[in-house]
């Protein structure tokens, strides 16, 4: 008996002192669906997964109105006159129509661009350090360059009035490094100045002619891309010759689309116009936070619950739509419905349509060559009209044979007309608010004696449709850079942010 | 007079026991009884001063003979309290009536440590099995509604949900702030719902440092200690039968809210009116809407489209004109006949049935013991189509294979079936939200144009999806569904497979040491299962989707113990005890998670992932958490009257850094049986017992949660974009972040008068926490705006008060009463320093000398009579009607936190022969509580959204009533109806907790029938709620807010138990 005993004392102390031993691993461990700082940059493979994550960050989705860019998109649209919500719906993206989200501080679009600058801070921290060849490192730079423009530009177009109105006034803060510091606000002037440096950078990083290899596909950021982004940023910036410079260089490998793919759905990436996109994977859409369930009432999402997005009536009614008239036919007519038929209202839009029924996968357009030759149509009126008279026809040729830009002759009649194409071939892709705010530095824009559809200075809602069933349709800000225009600093910025000063 | 008596009879009793003396040996008999009469088996009665006594035997008689000198027996059972008795007379049968130990005295073991009340240091609460029995609970937490220093939560109606626990106060920020539980000894990490109730021997709670400290490292929060039924020595194995149903019912009454169609389009004309006249569309509130306004209302509300409930002419809806309202007072055309209007609340709400079965059988000899039970619920919730089923089993055995060897072996397994739905405060398939919420003017089934419902071609009336254009309906809240047929096509499933078993083995060796090491193996499965279906709904889109995940965790603990309890020199003689333990243990939890989600259904009759012909998306990932620790643990005693206790403690986490993750935890108590000393043998005739104690000790916590298995690294996580890998910025890390301290000072009285006919306790306490894990929020445009750090220090003090006495005492009729109260005051001592604010969330503050959970909010000031505005006071003393600025920080006031002042329980049990009621109130005075829900009905922005309001909003301002107590209605104001002090209410509340009435039938009846013994039943839960508004649950949430989840609900339950 004692000897067993002291075999049992023995075999505990055994175990207590075996356990004691080997304690340092027991307590080591590690995720499986994380991965530790210290290893995502070890290779250029690391950093390569770093980048495609940004591209990722795109369409990421967090909620029913957050899913990264294209619901960003619908903002800046809703909070112009062009798009006119049909009805509430289930509440998405209404407080944006009247301004309230905006108003009150909404977070979304100012958190949603810090994380490029975030990542790509990070990445740059790292990657000089990573092992791999320098040429994939200058090709992962020249992306993450061009990242940190994209989310500053963005940014300014939201939270100041246009870099013209007063490029004195305060833009959103810069970081050149990872920190959990807020910053100040930084002058527009030197918010730009920053923006063109990195441009300036990614060219220089991805021109192939430095041996830049070709994208794998379309989500990727190649030369083109940074000149598509240089051409928007000059064009705000008024830099009219380096706008159209931009734009052209932008534009050159993707030509127009023919008619048949204007009226595909813009579902596709490889529609020959798209100079970026991103691919949506049916598991990477939770399908009713996705641009498409707001879009498409045949997708059976949110579009189909009254949040249709319809054009402004008027803007619609002003589309030649008479192939007998000399005005002729322009087949963009034909997206947006003309009448109230099953599942569509009156108005409501056909242009975005989902790609296969009963699933959500789909492309996504973030720039396309038919914005870049307005921006040069836009940009080459201030210097050459017979320039930008050619650029015009060249678009719009493909969408009525009869067009002709002839008749606009003078610089003002000819920037109206400009713009008002620009208004029916962009709607739905984000630009009417941000070109209200660009337009309010523009001494052409105030005029109001042309022919056809008018452009104010400022938002008009009540002239642009009567399609009266939701509330904040009649919104109006007749000062072109009223503070109403702005979007306030969310609450978190300016209660951790010491340094932060709130929009008036 | 009275003291002449007393010096008599002392004479007296002192010539009686010098005749006994006299004599050599003498025979005493006796039976023991339990407090029903029912004589208990294998009661140890000893004499006291001596190693000898018997046992009794299966019908609770014994004998035994007292050799001269002795006349004192001690008898002690499980579960009752420990008795002295003088044998004045033994050549008449002793009947000792033992009672229960639901007060505070009765020990309670567990694997070898002993919480003994009488030597305990600190401060424990205990509910036995009999107090178990009295409420027909399913969750086993519920049983603890009446103990001093903890709050439940109400814990929701989803039957098998869990309450939460707090105990004496919120001691974390982040951190899990339930207290411990430790199920026979060891940390139980499943869910409370899968323990039968009728299984538990006892549940305490351990709220000091002492105690708490060796239950693992993580007993910051309190420790709720779980032992569960053994068997016991007896002839004949016992068995117990209890079979119980009844009903549950909504406990919760409806708020008032406008439920008349015609009231609602006259609340809804009059915001439009409102906003016709602030945006110029009319230039007198008086005038009539002019056509195109009016077109506005009609598209919105009613016709266009709306729905239209009422007919003109027996027009039907689609014919009526404006002519239906009138368009200067929004009142209904006196002509026009209601159609139909359908409650959707009683389409939702069932009484559900509530079955509950158990049996079990136990025994045990010399050499071995068993426990073995069978348990089955089957709860219906309240809501149509919500319910829980549960199975349990459970095995114990104890054996002894040498007189120094003991092995055992504990078992347990669980399979639940849970049926639920989404409580998603603002979804439209929640169904709280939705019965709430709905416009009266929108009906559960589909009307055509004339008001009748439609039927399918099967004979059913078809729902109402909202989205009906042949009808000209579009409903403005939640269309493409309908709850009522949601909670039928939709399913919400989860079932899970718990298994538990402890082994052990035990043996004794160099006379005064054991050794014994345990494993403990948990294994719980959780298996989700949500359907969305493909006719309507978020479903329909994508022709039907399932998401399903399986949650598998395997948990072990694998711990070493020796226990050295001298007995030579000093510790021979009995008057010095010391017990010395070491332990050793190492728990390792593995939690793997697959889950995959799966679109395209081709019929409604498939559920499952294979019918599903599109992937969208799978995955699988393994999670681990370590925790190694080493304890050293004394005991000692002196004559049962000096109590000392120290613990010290070494725990490592996983969660934390190398360089960080240990930490080093301590803690002493003394005790004082003060009478017990010969000083006091004056006052021994009214004080049975008074015991001072005191104990302090530090303890750690890290248990944050599954988000934060490594709280400490910083890393990113996959984000492929399309099909190339991608990773995204996730979040930063530290090495330095360390486990969160918590120190506790506890010093109390326990006392017992008249032969402890009045019994209780008074404790003091502070409980303070530091370096306090928390996420502290920086900066969005930093990018990720948070990391998780050591941020503050917190302090929780308080008094809590246990009295249960025996208010009256006869023969046949008893009166007890038990009262807790507790007092306790939280507040942040440190935030970094002092500087440091946190908002966690709109409406409240974290900063240093507030409470936690402090409500800042905006002062409302009332209604401007010019304009109906609602205003809010500034710092400055003025009002504005601007809600923007009234809700920056500067202007914003400290309104209270939610925590009551006094928080307690009284039971009062009656006792007629063999007739038992007893009263369970619940009260709570003093806090805070914000009643979103309420403000949610109270939204005239959210106009033509579809929602009703609370009746209170018809007491608007408008032209007519500028006196008004309400601001203005209107469309798309959000400067109206913000978070405010508005919404505050007192969240002081009375609350019958429990009502149950039994029976049990006299012995002799049961000889006949061969029982043991045989009781019915009636008892009720959550019977009735007195708080400050009707309608708000105030004992939903901790933190005094509420959304729109399941109701609590009522229960009524009928049994029978029987012993064989």
């Amino acid at each position: 008996m004692k000897t067993f005993s002291r075999i049992l004392l023995f075999s505990t102390s055994a175990l207590l002192l075996g356990m004691g031993a080997c304690k340092k691993s027991f307590l080591d461990r590690y995720p499986s669906d994380r991965v530790p700082l210290e290893d995502a940059f070890k290779t250029t493979t690391g950093c390569r997964a770093a980048l495609e994550g940004m591209h990722s960050l795109m369409y990421k989705a967090s909620d029913d109105d957050n899913f990264g860019q294209m619901s960003i998109n619908l903002i800046n649209d809703l909070m112009g006159e062009d798009m006119v919500m049909h009805d509430a719906g289930a509440g998405w993206f209404t407080n944006y129509v009247d301004y309230t989200t905006p108003r009150n501080g909404g977070a979304y679009i100012w958190s949603y661009y810090y994380q490029f600058v975030n990542n790509a801070n990070e990445l740059l921290a790292h990657i000089d350090n990573a092992t791999g060849p320098q040429s994939e490192k200058d090709n992962i730079k020249g992306q993450v360059y061009f990242y940190l423009a994209y989310a500053y530009y963005n940014l300014s177009l939201y939270y100041q009035h246009s870099y013209m109105v007063d490029s004195t006034a305060l833009g959103v803060p810069i970081y050149h490094a990872v920190t959990q510091e807020g910053g100040p606000r930084a002058p527009l002037t030197q918010l730009y100045k920053e923006i063109t440096d990195d441009l300036d950078k990614a060219v220089s990083l991805l021109d192939p002619a430095n041996g830049a290899p070709q994208r794998a596909n379309k989500s990727e950021i190649d030369i083109d891309v940074v000149h598509g982004l240089y051409a928007r940023v000059a064009l705000v910036m008024q830099r009219w010759r380096l706008a159209d410079q931009m734009a052209g260089l932008a534009r050159q490998n993707y030509p127009y689309m023919s008619t048949k793919e204007l009226l595909s759905g813009f579902n596709n990436w490889q529609n020959s116009s798209w100079i970026w996109g991103s691919h949506i994977t049916e598991d990477q859409t939770n399908h009713v936070w996705s641009f498409i369930s707001h879009m498409d009432p045949t997708s059976g999402g949110y579009a189909e619950i009254g949040g249709q997005k319809l054009i402004n009536k008027t803007l619609f009614n002003l589309i030649p739509h008479d192939s007998n008239s000399a005005a002729g036919y322009d087949i963009r007519y034909q997206w947006w419905a003309k009448g109230d038929q099953d599942p569509y209202f009156k108005f409501s839009q056909k242009k975005f349509r989902i790609q296969n029924p009963g699933t959500f996968s789909l492309d996504v357009c973030y720039m396309r060559s038919e914005e870049m030759g307005f921006i040069q149509a836009e940009a080459k009126a201030h210097f050459d009209i017979p320039g930008a008279q050619a650029q015009l026809e060249e678009i719009m040729k493909i969408r009525n044979p009869n067009y002709s830009a002839a008749s606009f002759t003078s610089q003002a009649a000819l920037l109206h007309e400009i713009w008002h194409q620009r208004r029916i071939e962009l709607w739905g892709e984000g630009f009417r608010y941000s070109d209200l705010q660009r337009c309010a530095a523009i001494p052409e824009a105030s005029s109001s004696d042309y022919s056809g559809f008018l452009f104010y200075q400022g938002l008009h809602r009540e002239n642009s449709g009567g399609q009266d069933a939701l509330f904040g349709n009649y919104k109006t800000i007749a000062d072109p850079v009223a503070n109403t225009f702005l979007f306030r600093i969310s609450g978190g910025e300016i209660n951790y942010n010491p340094n932060i000063v709130q929009n008036p | 007079m009275k003291k002449m008596l007393l010096l008599l009879a002392l004479f007296l009793s002192i010539g009686l026991q010098q005749s006994a003396m006299a004599q050599n040996e003498t025979t005493v008999t006796g039976r023991v009884l339990d407090d029903q009469g029912n004589g208990i088996p294998g009661v140890s009665v000893q004499i006291k001063g001596t190693h000898s006594g018997a046992n009794t035997d299966v019908d609770g008689n014994f004998m035994l003979k007292l050799p001269e000198g002795h006349d004192v027996l001690v008898i002690k059972s499980s579960g009752f309290e420990l008795q002295e008795v003088k044998v004045s007379n033994p050549s008449q049968p002793l009947v000792v009536k033992m009672e229960p130990s639901n007060k505070t005295l009765g020990t309670i073991s567990v694997y070898g440590q002993k919480i003994d009340p009488r030597t305990n240091t600190g401060s424990v609460s205990t509910v036995t099995a009999k107090d178990i029995e009295k409420k027909p609970i399913t969750n086993i937490v519920k049983a603890l509604d009446a103990t001093s220093g903890i709050q439940l939560t109400s814990g929701g109606g989803q039957p098998g949900s869990d309450p939460q626990m707090l105990v004496r106060g919120v001691g974390s920020l982040l951190a899990n702030n339930s207290p411990l539980i430790v199920v026979d000894g060891v940390v139980y990490s499943g869910s409370m719902s899968s323990i039968n109730p009728s299984d538990v021997a006892s549940i305490s709670l351990l709220k000091d440092a002492t105690a708490s400290s060796l239950y693992g490292a993580r007993g910051a929060g309190g420790v709720v200690l779980i032992t569960t039924k053994k068997g016991s020595k007896s002839d004949k194995p016992q068995i117990n039968i209890d079979a119980q149903t009844g009903f549950v019912s909504n406990f919760l009454p409806q708020m008032d809210v406008i439920s008349d169609p015609a009231e609602y389009y006259k609340m809804s004309f009059l915001m439009l009116r409102n906003w016709a006249y602030k945006n110029g569309y009319i230039s007198n509130a008086g005038d009539p809407l002019p056509s195109n306004v009016m077109g506005i209302y009609w598209d919105q509300v009613i016709g266009g489209r709306g729905y239209n409930n009422f007919s003109l002419n027996g027009k039907g809806a689609i014919e009526s004109s404006y002519n239906l309202i009138d368009p200067v007072t929004g009142d209904v055309n006196p002509d026009a006949k209601l159609m139909y209007h359908e409650d959707w609340l009683p389409e939702l709400q069932r009484t559900g049935l509530r079955q509950q079965y158990n049996v079990s059988t136990s025994n045990g000899n010399d050499k071995s013991n068993y426990y073995f039970s069978l348990g089955y619920n089957n709860d219906q919730g309240i809501v149509q189509y919500s319910s829980f089923q549960r199975v349990t089993s459970k095995l114990n055995v104890d054996a002894h294979i040498t007189p120094w060897l003991t092995t055992g072996l504990d078992v347990y397994g669980v399979y639940e079936d849970t049926r639920s739905f989404t409580t998603q405060s603002n979804a439209y398939i929640n169904p709280f939200f939705t019965a709430q919420m709905m416009a009266p003017i929108y009906p559960v089934h589909l009307h055509d144009t004339l008001g009748n419902i439609v039927y399918g071609p099967d004979g059913t009336a078809l729902y109402d999806m909202g989205t009906n254009m042949q009808y000209n309906q579009f409903r403005k809240f939640g269309a493409n569904t309908n709850i009522v047929a949601a909670l039928q096509a939709d399913d919400h499933t989860d079932k899970n497979y718990s298994f538990r078993g402890i082994t052990y083995l035990e043996g004794k060796f160099l006379k005064d040491f054991t050794a014994r090491v345990d494993y403990t193996l948990e294994f719980f499965n959780y298996n989700n299962s949500v359907y969305q279906n493909m006719l309507f709904g978020d479903g329909e889109g994508v022709d039907g989707i399932i998401n399903q995940s399986a949650l598998t965790n395997t948990n072990y603990t694998f711990r070493q113990r020796i226990v050295w309890e001298p007995s030579f020199g000093p510790f021979a003689s009995g008057d010095n005890t010391l017990a010395l333990t070491l332990d050793h243990e190492n728990n390792l939890m593995t939690q793997q998670n697959y889950s995959l989600v799966r679109s395209g259904f081709t019929d409604p009759i498939f559920q499952q992932g294979d019918a599903a012909a599109v992937d969208k998306g799978s995955g699988s990932s393994i999670d681990q958490l370590a925790i190694e620790s080493y304890l050293a643990y004394a005991t000692y005693d002196f004559r049962k009257k000096y109590f000392l206790k120290a613990s010290i403690r070494r725990d490592g986490s996983s969660r934390f850094s190398p360089s960080a993750r240990w930490g080093n935890f301590w803690s002493v108590g003394a005790g004082w049986m003060m009478s017990e000393e010969n000083f006091m043998s004056s006052t021994r005739d009214w004080l049975s017992e008074l015991k001072v104690k005191a104990s302090y000790g530090i303890q750690g916590k890290e248990d944050l949660g599954s988000n934060y298995y490594y709280a400490w690294l910083p890393n990113y996580y996959f984000s492929p974009n399309a099909t190339t890998p991608g990773y995204l910025f996730n979040t930063y890390g530290s090495n330095d972040l360390h486990w969160e301290g918590s120190y506790m000072f506890d010093a109390g009285i326990d006392f017992g008068f008249l032969n402890n006919r009045v019994t209780g306790s008074v404790d003091y306490y502070r409980k303070g926490s530091y370096d306090l894990l928390y996420v502290k929020p920086f900066a969005p445009s930093t990018g990720i705006g948070a990391i998780l750090s050591n941020v503050g220090s917190m302090l929780n003090s308080g008094v809590e008060l246990t009295v249960n006495a025996d208010i009256l005492r006869t023969r046949d009729f008893t009166w007890n009463a038990e009262l807790h109260l507790s007092h306790n005051k939280n507040q942040m001592t440190k935030m970094q320093g002092d500087s440091l604010v946190i908002y966690p969330n709109g409406v409240t503050i974290l900063k240093k000398g507030l409470a936690r959970g402090t409500f800042f909010l905006p002062k409302y000031a009332g209604v401007d009579p010019k304009t109906g505005d609602e205003l809010w006071e500034l710092a400055d003393g003025t009002d504005t009607n601007d809600y923007n600025v009234a809700s920056l920080p500067e202007n914003k006031r400290i309104m209270g936190d939610p925590w009551p002042d006094v928080e307690g329980a009284l039971i009062n049990t009656f006792s007629y022969k063999n007739i038992s009621l007893s009263v369970q109130l619940n009260f709570a005075i003093g806090g805070k509580f914000y009643d979103a829900n309420y403000q949610l009905l109270m939204q005239p922005s959210n106009a033509f959204s579809g929602q009703t309001w609370s009746t209170d909003i018809i007491d608007s301002w408008t032209p007519e009533n500028t006196d008004a107590s309400l601001p203005r209605l209107g469309i798309g104001e959000a400067s109206i109806g913000g978070a405010s002090d508005r919404f505050l209410i007192s969240r002081t509340f009375l609350k019958i907790q429990n009502i149950n009435l039994s029976y049990t039938l006299p012995e002799r009846w049961l000889k006949r029938a061969d029982f043991r013994s045989a009781s019915v039943f009636v008892a009720a839960d959550n019977v009735y709620l007195f708080a400050a508004r009707k309608g708000v649950d105030v004992e939903t949430s901790f933190f005094g807010s509420n959304s729109l989840s399941y109701y609590p609900y009522r229960t009524v339950m009928f049994g029978v138990k029987l012993g064989l």
